[in-house]
C-alpha cells in the first residue's frame, strides 16, 4: 500500500502549501502543479496501473477523496485571496474625493433679463401674450395717442430725446399698447404686456437715460378697478412672495383714469417698517389706472362698450429690490464682478 | 410743496394730529412725504426787555444788560454789539436748554456774574436761508410790541409742523394752503373758516391812479392792479413772518410778505410795484422787444428773450410776467404808495420764459402749473384786508384791469351706474353725492345721474371720468373689492422672436459667456476710432437732438461699441479674461429722403478676450478668435465664414458668416493698430437673417443599422488652401457616405515641407450592409484622398482606422 501512504503524504503537504499561498497566480500555478494533467496527484493516478485489481477499488477511492479535498481547500483559498487583493486594490486605487471636478464655466444671465422673463412668466399664465414695438416712436404713438397733448409739460424737452422729423425715444412702452390696440380693435379681451427699453433724460443713482419697463393692458367689457387690484395683488403674491398685500395710492398719469400708484408691503420687514421701505412698511413699484377714455377712442374703442386697465413698472428698480442692488448704474456698465453675481 | 400744520388749522379747525392728516392727504392721492416738526429743540428760553445797557469794567467787547422777562429782572452779559435798550429779545435764562443740547447756567465773565444769555438767530437753531436778512448777525430782536415773560418757541411759532408735499402734475389747486384745506375737509367732513376779506368796488379798465393796457390778452386773460396808499413800509407781524418762516420763506417786509401769504394761502401770486416808479402811472402788458435788458429781483442782469411777456411802464420793462418783478420797481423802506398786481397768465407763455431764463420763482411754478381764474380777484381782496386790517396801508379806489372772462365752475353731468361700473362699488346717489359736496363741489341729484358743477380752482376736473376718479379717492381706494379676471380663456403667447432670442440667450449661457446689457446710446468718436468711411452702414447714425453728454448723443449702429466698452471696462480693472454677450436692437436710419422709423435690428453680439482659467483637471482656455469661432459654429451649424476685410479688424484674423449665401454677421480680432490693450475678439450677427426658430428644433433622422466606422486621412495643406476648402471637397465627393469630418490635428514644423501644413481628420463613415464593405471603404478613402490631392494641391501623409 505504498501508493495509499504517497496520498496521504500529498494531501498533507498539498493542504499546507495551499494555505501557504499568498495570492491567486501563485495559487493558480500551484493548482496545475498539483491537478494539471502533469500534476503530481495526476502521477499518483497514472501510477495505478500496475496495482493489484483488489487494491485498484481502494486506492482509487482514496484518490478521489483526496483531489475533492485539495479542490476544495483550493478553491476556498482562492476565495479568500481574491478578496484580499480586491480590497487591497481598492484601498490603492482611492482617490481625494474632495478634490475639484473638472470645471464647466456657464454664463450669467443679467439680473434685468431674469427680471423681465419672470415678470413675463407670471403675466403668461394669466393669459396675457407679449407684445412689442418701436423704441424710436413717433410723437403722435409716443405723446397724443396716450392724451399728453402738444403743450402738455410732460412733451418738454427736458424729459424726452427727440430726434428729427418728430421721432423720439419711446419714454414708456405704452405706445406699443395703443400700436396693439388699434391693430386689435373693436376685437376683445385685448391682454397684453410689453416689455421692452425706454428712455429719459436722466443720469443720476436712481435714473439712467435707458430702462427698462414691463406694460399691461387689458381692455374687455366690464373691466373695473377690482380687476386691476385683482391682477396686480396676483402679480405681486407670485413675484415676491404669498404673504404679500398691495396697496393703491390715487396719482396722476395722463392715459390712466382713475390711476394709481402701487405699493407691495415690505417683504423685509413684514410691514412694520425698515430702511428697505422709508419706515413706511411699503415699497411703491407700480403705476397703474383705468385707461382714460381718450386713449381708448383714439385707439379705435368705444368707452361706452369697453374698458379696460394698464399698468406699468420699472424692471431696474424691481431688479434693485430683488437683489438688494444700491446703484441703477451697474446694469449698464458691465463689471464682471457685478454679473457674475446674478 | 410745503404746508404749515398751524396754518392748515387757522384755514379748518382739525382734531387730527399732522402724522395723521398726512396719512389721509397720502392715501388720497395727494402725497405727502416728509412730515417735519418745526421745533428745534429750545426749552425754556423767555422773552424779555433790555432795560438797560452798560459796558463791562474788565472788557471793552462785552457788555452788562438787565433785562426784564416778567417775573424777574436779570443781569446778563453780552458780546452782541447790536443789544439796545428797548428791545425785546430771547432769553435764555438758568436752566434754558439751547438746540445744540447745552444748559444754561449762571457764569463769572470777568467777575460780572450773568445769569442767563441774549440769543441770536443761530442759538435758536433757526434756519439761515428764512430769518429775515437784518436778523442774521447779533441777537435776534423781536417786534417791539411782543409781551416780555413768554416761551420763545411759541412766540416764535416753532410748535409747528412742516407737511412736504409730492404733488402731481394735475393738482395746481394745491398749490395754496386753502387748495389743501378743501381736500382735508373732503377727507375729514371738518369744515372751512371763510376767510376774511375786502370787498372792492368793480373792477375799471383805468382808474383816476394808474391805467391798465393789456396788448396781449390771449397771453394775459386776466389782470388786476390796485393802489395802496399811505403806506408805511415795516416789519411784517410776528405770526405771519413765523408761517412764512416755517413753510421756507423768507420774511422781507409787510407788504412782500403779505403778498408771499396770500399766495401761500390760496394760490394765486400775487406782485407788489413801488408806485412811484411807475412811469406813465400806466402798466402795459406785452411782449419784450428785442434787445429788452432787465436787473430781476436777484440782483442778476437778464436779457429777455424776445415775445417774453412783460409788465412795463412807459419807459421799459418793470417785470417778467409771472416770473420776477425787476429790482428799480421794488417796494423798499421809502415806498409810500404800492400797486399790488393779481393776474391770470397764459401757462405755457409762463413756463416757456421760466425755462429759457433758467428762473423758476413760486409765482412761475404757479402759473405754470395753473392757478384759479377765480383767484385772481379772491387774492387781491384778501390782501387788500390783510393790509387794511393790520394798518399798513389804506385803499381807496378799485382795481384797474381785466377779469378773466372763464366760468367759474364747469358743469358736468355724472351716471351713477357708470361710476360703479368702473370703481367696482356700489354707492347710491345720495352717498355720491355726498362725497362730491364734502369737495366743495355742488351737485343735483336727477333720478340715475347726478348734475355736478365743479368750482373753476380744480381745474383738473372737466369731464364724467374726472368726476370718477375724485369719487374713488376720497372714497379710498382701499375699499375697492378685488374681483379675478373672467371672460374668454386664452393662452398667453410669445412672438417667435421672443422665443428665439430666449433660446439663443440659454445656448449662450450654456457656452459660458455673460450676458451684458449696455446703453442704446453711442459715441460718435467710436466711429471715428475705427476710421469708419462714411459709405459704411454704421457711417451715418441716428442723432438725438437734445442729448445729455456728446458721448451719448447718437443711437448705435451696432452693438460692437457697446461691446468693446465692457471689454475694456473689465480689463482695465485687471480682469484676467472674459467671454460676453449682448442681445439687443441696433438703429440704421432710413435711407436720405425716406421718411419715417428707422430700422431696428436685433443683434447679438459676442465678445471675449484673455483667458478662461482652469483647474488641476481643466486645462485654462484661451479666449480667442477660434473660441468665438466655436461658439459661432455650434450656434450655426451650416453657417460659413468667409475671410472678410472689414478694416478695423485684424486684417488676417476675420471672417463674414455666410447662412445661404448671405452674409449675416462677422467675426474677427479688433485691429492691433487701434491701440488696444489685449486682443479682443468681437462678432456681431443679425439675429433675424441667422436664426429662426426651425433652426432650434431638433431634427430626428432615424438610427443607422450599422455603426459607423471611423477613419483618419492626414494631409500636407499648402498654406493658402482654406480648411473651409478642404471640407468642402471631402464632403462633396462623400456626400452620403460620409457623416462628421474631424479635424483632430494640425501641425507645422519638423518633417513638414515649408509653406505646407500638416491636417488629420478623422472621418465617420457610414457603414454600408453587404459584404464587400472593406473594399468599399477603401474605395471611398482612395476618391477622397484623390479629390483632396486635386483640388487642394494637397498629398496623402498618411491613413489609420479602426
Ligand atoms: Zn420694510
Amino acid at each position: 500500500m505504498r501508493l495509499l501512504g504517497e496520498l496521504e503524504v500529498l494531501l498533507a503537504q498539498a493542504l499546507e502549501k495551499i494555505h501557504a499561498q499568498r495570492d491567486t497566480l501563485a495559487l493558480e500555478q500551484y493548482r496545475v502543479e498539483l491537478l494539471g494533467k502533469k500534476g503530481q496527484l495526476t502521477a499518483i493516478l497514472r501510477s495505478m496501473g500496475a496495482l493489484s485489481p483488489d487494491e485498484r477499488p481502494v486506492v482509487g477511492q482514496r484518490a478521489n477523496e483526496v483531489r475533492d479535498a485539495l479542490t476544495a481547500a483550493l478553491g476556498e483559498r482562492s476565495l479568500l485571496l481574491g478578496e484580499e487583493e480586491l480590497s487591497r486594490r481598492l484601498l490603492l486605487e482611492s482617490i481625494d474625493v474632495t478634490m475639484p471636478g473638472k470645471v464647466r464655466y456657464l454664463g450669467h444671465k443679467h439680473p434685468l433679463n431674469r427680471i423681465i422673463e419672470e415678470i413675463t412668466n407670471i403675466f403668461l399664465r394669466l393669459g396675457f401674450s407679449v407684445a412689442d414695438g418701436p423704441e424710436v416712436e413717433t410723437e403722435y404713438y409716443n405723446f397724443e395717442a396716450l392724451n399728453v397733448p402738444k403743450d402738455h409739460p410732460a412733451r418738454d424737452m427736458q424729459d424726452s430725446f427727440y430726434l428729427t422729423n418728430g421721432l423720439v425715444l419711446r419714454t414708456q412702452t405704452s405706445p406699443v399698447q395703443v400700436r396693439s390696440m388699434e391693430k386689435m380693435s373693436p376685437y376683445c379681451p385685448v391682454r397684453i404686456i410689453s416689455p421692452g427699453k425706454v428712455y429719459r433724460r436722466d443720469d443720476d443713482a436712481t435714473h439712467s437715460p435707458m430702462f427698462q419697463q414691463v406694460e399691461g393692458l387689458v381692455i374687455d367689457r366690464g373691466i373695473n378697478l377690482g380687476h386691476l387690484k385683482a391682477t396686480l395683488l396676483f402679480f405681486a403674491r407670485e413675484m415676491f412672495g404669498a404673504d404679500r398685500e398691495i396697496r393703491l395710492r390715487p396719482s396722476y398719469f395722463p392715459f390712466t383714469e382713475p390711476s394709481a400708484e402701487v405699493d407691495v408691503s415690505c417683504g423685509s420687514c413684514k410691514g412694520s417698517g425698515c430702511q428697505v421701505c422709508k419706515h413706511t412698511g411699503w415699497i411703491e413699484i407700480l403705476g397703474a389706472g383705468l385707461v382714460h377714455p381718450n386713449v381708448l377712442r383714439q385707439s379705435g374703442y368705444d368707452p361706452e362698450e369697453v374698458s379696460g386697465f394698464a399698468f406699468g413698472m420699472g424692471v431696474e428698480r424691481i431688479a434693485m429690490l430683488k437683489y438688494r442692488v444700491e446703484d441703477l448704474r451697474h446694469f449698464f456698465v458691465g463689471d464682471m464682478r457685478f454679473l457674475r453675481q446674478f | 410743496m410745503k404746508i404749515s400744520y398751524n396754518w392748515l388749522q387757522e384755514l379748518i379747525p382739525l382734531k387730527h394730529t399732522p402724522h395723521e392728516i398726512a396719512h389721509l392727504l397720502t392715501a388720497a392721492g395727494v402725497a405727502v412725504d416728509e412730515v417735519k416738526s418745526q421745533h428745534t429743540g429750545l426749552h425754556g428760553a423767555k422773552t424779555g426787555e433790555v432795560l438797560s445797557v452798560g459796558p463791562h469794567p474788565e472788557a471793552g467787547k462785552l457788555f452788562i444788560c438787565t433785562v426784564d422777562i416778567g417775573l424777574e429782572k436779570l443781569t446778563i452779559v453780552t458780546a452782541a454789539a447790536n443789544v439796545m435798550v428797548g428791545q425785546i429779545v430771547p432769553v435764555a435764562i438758568p436752566g434754558t436748554i439751547l438746540p445744540d443740547g447745552r444748559e444754561i447756567r449762571p457764569a463769572d465773565f470777568r467777575g460780572v456774574m450773568s445769569f442767563g444769555m441774549l440769543l441770536s438767530n443761530e442759538e435758536l437753531g433757526l434756519d439761515r436761508k428764512v430769518v429775515p436778512s437784518d436778523a442774521k448777525e447779533g441777537i435776534y430782536v423781536l417786534p417791539p410790541t411782543t409781551p416780555v415773560g413768554l416761551d420763545v418757541c411759541e412766540v416764535l411759532g416753532l410748535f409747528d409742523y412742516t407737511l412736504e408735499l409730492d404733488l402731481t402734475p394735475n393738482r395746481s389747486d394745491c398749490l395754496g394752503t386753502l387748495g389743501v384745506a378743501h381736500e382735508v375737509a373732503a377727507l375729514t367732513g371738518a369744515k372751512l373758516v371763510a376767510l376774511p376779506h375786502k370787498e372792492l368796488g368793480p373792477t375799471v379798465a383805468s382808474s383816476s391812479m394808474l391805467a391798465v393796457e393789456i396788448e396781449q390778452p390771449d397771453l394775459c386773460p386776466g389782470y388786476l392792479a390796485l393802489v395802496v396808499e399811505k403806506v408805511a413800509i415795516t416789519q411784517s407781524p410776528l405770526w405771519m413772518q413765523n408761517a412764512l418762516r416755517n413753510v421756507g420763506i423768507k420774511p422781507i417786509n409787510n407788504i412782500v410778505d403779505i403778498t408771499n401769504y396770500v399766495m401761500w394761502e390760496l394760490g394765486q401770486p400775487l406782485h407788489a410795484f413801488d408806485y412811484a416808479k411807475i412811469v406813465g402811472k400806466t402798466i402795459i402788458v406785452r411782449e419784450s422787444l428785442g434787445d429788452e435788458r432787465m436787473v430781476t429781483l436777484d440782483g442778476e442782469e437778464r436779457q429777455l428773450p424776445s415775445g417774453t411777456l412783460v409788465i412795463a411802464d412807459r419807459a421799459g420793462a418793470v417785470a417778467i410776467a409771472g416770473v420776477m418783478g425787476s429790482l428799480a420797481s421794488e417796494v423798499s423802506s421809502t415806498t409810500h404808495t404800492v400797486v399790488l398786481e393779481s393776474a391770470y397768465f397764459n401757462r405755457s407763455s409762463i413756463r416757456r420764459t421760466a425755462r429759457s431764463l433758467g428762473l423758476f420763482t413760486a409765482a412761475s411754478l404757479r402759473f405754470d402749473k395753473g392757478v384759479d381764474p377765480m383767484g385772481v380777484l379772491a387774492a387781491l381782496s384778501r390782501a387788500a384786508f390783510l393790509i387794511e386790517h393790520l394798518g399798513f396801508g389804506v385803499i381807496l379806489g378799485s382795481p384797474a384791469g381785466l377779469l378773466p372772462n372763464i366760468a367759474p365752475c364747469c358743469n358736468i353731468s355724472l351716471r351713477v351706474a357708470k361710476a360703479n361700473s368702473l370703481l367696482a362699488t356700489e354707492l347710491t346717489p345720495l352717498q355720491i353725492a355726498d362725497l362730491l359736496e364734502r369737495l366743495g363741489f355742488a351737485v343735483d341729484i336727477v333720478a340715475e345721474e347726478i348734475d355736478v358743477r365743479v368750482p373753476s380752482r380744480r381745474r383738473d376736473v372737466t369731464e364724467e371720468i374726472d368726476l370718477i376718479e375724485e369719487i374713488g379717492r376720497i372714497y379710498g381706494l382701499h375699499h375697492i373689492p378685488t374681483t379675478p379676471l373672467n371672460g374668454v380663456m386664452s393662452a398667453g403667447r410669445q412672438s417667435d422672436q421672443d422665443e428665439l432670442v430666449q433660446r439663443l440667450r440659454g445656448q449662450l449661457l450654456m457656452h459660458g459667456l455673460d450676458e451684458i446689457v449696455t446703453m442704446s446710446f453711442a459715441d460718435p468718436a467710436f466711429l471715428a476710432r475705427l476710421s469708419i468711411k462714411d459709405d459704411h452702414v454704421w457711417a451715418s447714425p441716428l442723432c438725438i437732438q437734445n442729448p445729455l453728454v456728446r458721448e451719448r448723443s447718437v443711437m448705435r449702429g451696432t452693438l460692437i461699441s457697446g461691446m468693446l466698452e465692457v471689454l475694456e471696462y473689465n480689463q482695465a480693472r485687471q480682469f484676467f479674461g472674459m467671454a460676453s454677450f449682448e442681445i439687443g436692437r441696433v438703429f440704421l436710419p432710413r435711407p436720405q429722403g425716406e421718411q419715417g422709423q428707422p430700422e431696428e435690428r436685433l443683434m447679438v453680439s459676442l465678445g471675449a478676450y484673455g483667458v478662461r482659467r482652469g483647474n488641476w483637471q481643466t486645462p485654462s482656455e484661451i479666449l480667442d478668435y477660434f473660441y468665438v469661432k466655436g461658439v459661432v459654429d455650434t450656434l450655426l451649424p451650416t453657417a460659413g465664414a468667409v475671410p472678410s476685410q472689414h478694416h478695423f479688424l485684424h486684417p488676417g484674423r476675420q471672417a463674414n458668416i455666410v447662412v445661404g449665401g448671405e452674409v449675416v454677421g462677422f467675426l474677427g480680432e479688433m485691429h492691433p493698430g487701434l491701440g488696444l490693450r489685449e486682443r479682443f475678439v468681437v462678432c456681431e450677427i443679425d439675429v433675424g437673417r441667422a436664426f429662426t426658430l426651425a433652426s432650434f428644433e431638433p431634427s430626428y433622422q432615424g438610427l443607422a443599422k450599422m455603426l459607423p466606422m471611423e477613419r483618419d486621412l492626414a494631409f500636407l495643406v499648402p498654406h493658402h488652401v482654406e480648411a473651409a476648402e478642404v471640407f468642402r471637397v471631402m464632403q462633396e465627393i462623400g456626400r452620403g457616405r460620409i457623416g462628421q469630418i474631424h479635424l483632430f490635428d494640425v501641425y507645422t514644423g519638423l518633417a513638414v515641407p515649408n509653406g505646407m501644413r500638416s491636417m488629420a481628420f478623422r472621418l465617420e463613415i457610414n457603414s454600408t450592409m453587404g459584404g464587400n464593405a472593406d473594399r468599399e471603404t477603401a474605395q471611398l478613402l482612395q476618391e477622397i484622398t484623390y479629390g483632396v490631392e486635386r483640388a487642394c494641391g494637397a498629398t496623402l501623409r498618411g491613413s489609420a482606422g479602426s
